[in-house]
């Protein structure tokens, strides 16, 4: 049920640059981002809205059904300006953003539930479920370390766990997110 | 990181438990909860600003004493609204309230100490909203917003935001907004206009001026 996905080839001294691509500028006409074969991985390109970033990630195997409109919103955070919380808030991180894309290719199934995705005050983000009574939360600091929030409503069960101590658990609650889809 | 708190901030005692705070709510922070059947802020909301500064907050009662409200603060905030909750259940939660006073600005304070997930999440289930947000559910997770000019916009399950023009709604969701736009609670409601508006885009009455 799991079609894990490689997000990246696996260099890692070069991953960040291949996962993540700042462009300017990119006009607001572009198309639909492209998927164009490259040897056994499809590179993927996402364009923010306001067309200044843009997502350049190498998959490999099928496209998830959360993939590109889960990159897309991460494109769209990236173009977040300062004090987009009236509070000081910082734009959001390329390393945060790799970090969440990386982890949701790693333990989120092909057709899983997406998460809401809500940028943090300090240049993270926040993977959110709050369905089938289960509140979870996955937070991405923007130096790219995560924390993992769960409770069962009904159970009152309740952890925090940095990821990826609590992988196993992670996947566990998104198989039964996903099972109760 | 955050800052830790300091010998420096105090716990001010004039703060009563039942003193309500109020803390802006930007519309990147709403999120749609089916378990609650609700918009209501995410749990990043509650968090201290970005180099450790402790979390600002506004003092309802000293709001009041110089006469504004809800519509000051959120003035020049367009798509935001306001949560609240008890400096009670900040205390809590292992913070300290301290009245910190500006120019211009003398309701405003701050919310003292590390808030790591489960402290966010304290918080966010302490808070109510003060101000209905900008924002209504349209089912499936989609969420009827205002954009930063006060256009209607739509954010769809993963968190995209489009405008309302390139969205069409299944029938109970455009149901569910004319509904609501015939109900008294619409009346008063920040929400009202953009509803409107979008209710006149996707049944193809827009009025004039739009």
């Amino acid at each position: 049920m799991f079609a894990l996905l490689d997000p990246v080839r696996p260099a890692e001294a070069a991953e960040s640059r291949r996962l993540l691509t700042r462009e300017r500028p990119v006009g607001r006409s572009l198309p639909v981002p492209a998927v164009t074969s490259q040897e056994s991985f499809r590179r993927i390109r996402v364009v923010s809205p306001k067309g200044d970033y843009a997502l350049i990630v190498e998959l490999a195997g099928p496209e998830p059904t959360w993939f590109r409109p889960t990159l897309e919103i991460f494109a769209d955070l990236l173009g977040l300006p300062d004090d987009w919380n009236s509070y000081g808030a910082q734009p959001v991180t390329r390393a945060a953003v790799a970090t969440a894309v990386k982890l949701l290719a790693e333990v989120l199934a092909s057709d899983a539930l997406p998460p809401q995705v809500v940028p943090t005050s300090a240049g993270g983000v926040q993977l959110e479920w709050h369905e089938g009574g289960v509140d979870l939360e996955v937070c991405v600091r923007p130096t790219g370390t995560v924390q993992v929030l769960f409770e069962d409503l009904a159970s009152e069960v309740e952890w925090v766990e940095p990821f990826p101590h609590c992988r196993d658990k992670l996947v566990e609650v998104l198989e039964r997110l996903h099972a109760a889809q | 990181m955050t800052r830790p708190a300091g010998p420096d901030w105090q716990d001010d005692p004039s703060v009563l438990p039942h003193h309500v705070l109020w803390r802006r709510i930007p519309g990147w922070h709403f999120v749609w909860d089916a378990n609650r059947n609700a918009v209501r802020p995410s749990s990043a909301a509650f968090d201290n600003d970005s180099d450790g500064s402790p979390m600002s907050i506004q003092l309802a009662a000293v709001l009041a004493e110089y006469g504004r409200g809800e519509l000051e603060v959120l003035q020049g905030h367009t798509g935001f609204a306001l949560a609240r909750f008890l400096a009670e259940a900040a205390r809590n939660c292992g913070q300290m309230i301290v009245p910190e006073p500006g120019p211009g600005d003398p309701a405003h304070g701050l919310v003292v100490g590390d808030k790591p997930p489960s402290v966010r999440k304290k918080l966010q289930r302490a808070s109510e909203w003060q101000t209905e947000p900008p924002a209504m559910h349209l089912g499936d997770k989609v969420l009827l917003l205002q954009d930063r000019s006060g256009a209607p916009c739509v954010r769809l399950p993963h968190g995209k935001c489009i405008p309302a023009t390139e969205f069409a709604p299944h029938a109970s969701g455009l149901a569910a907004a004319q509904a609501w736009l015939a109900s008294p609670e619409s009346g008063q409601a920040i929400l009202r206009d953009t509803v409107e508006k979008a209710v006149a885009i996707w049944t193809g009455t827009r009025a004039t001026g739009f």
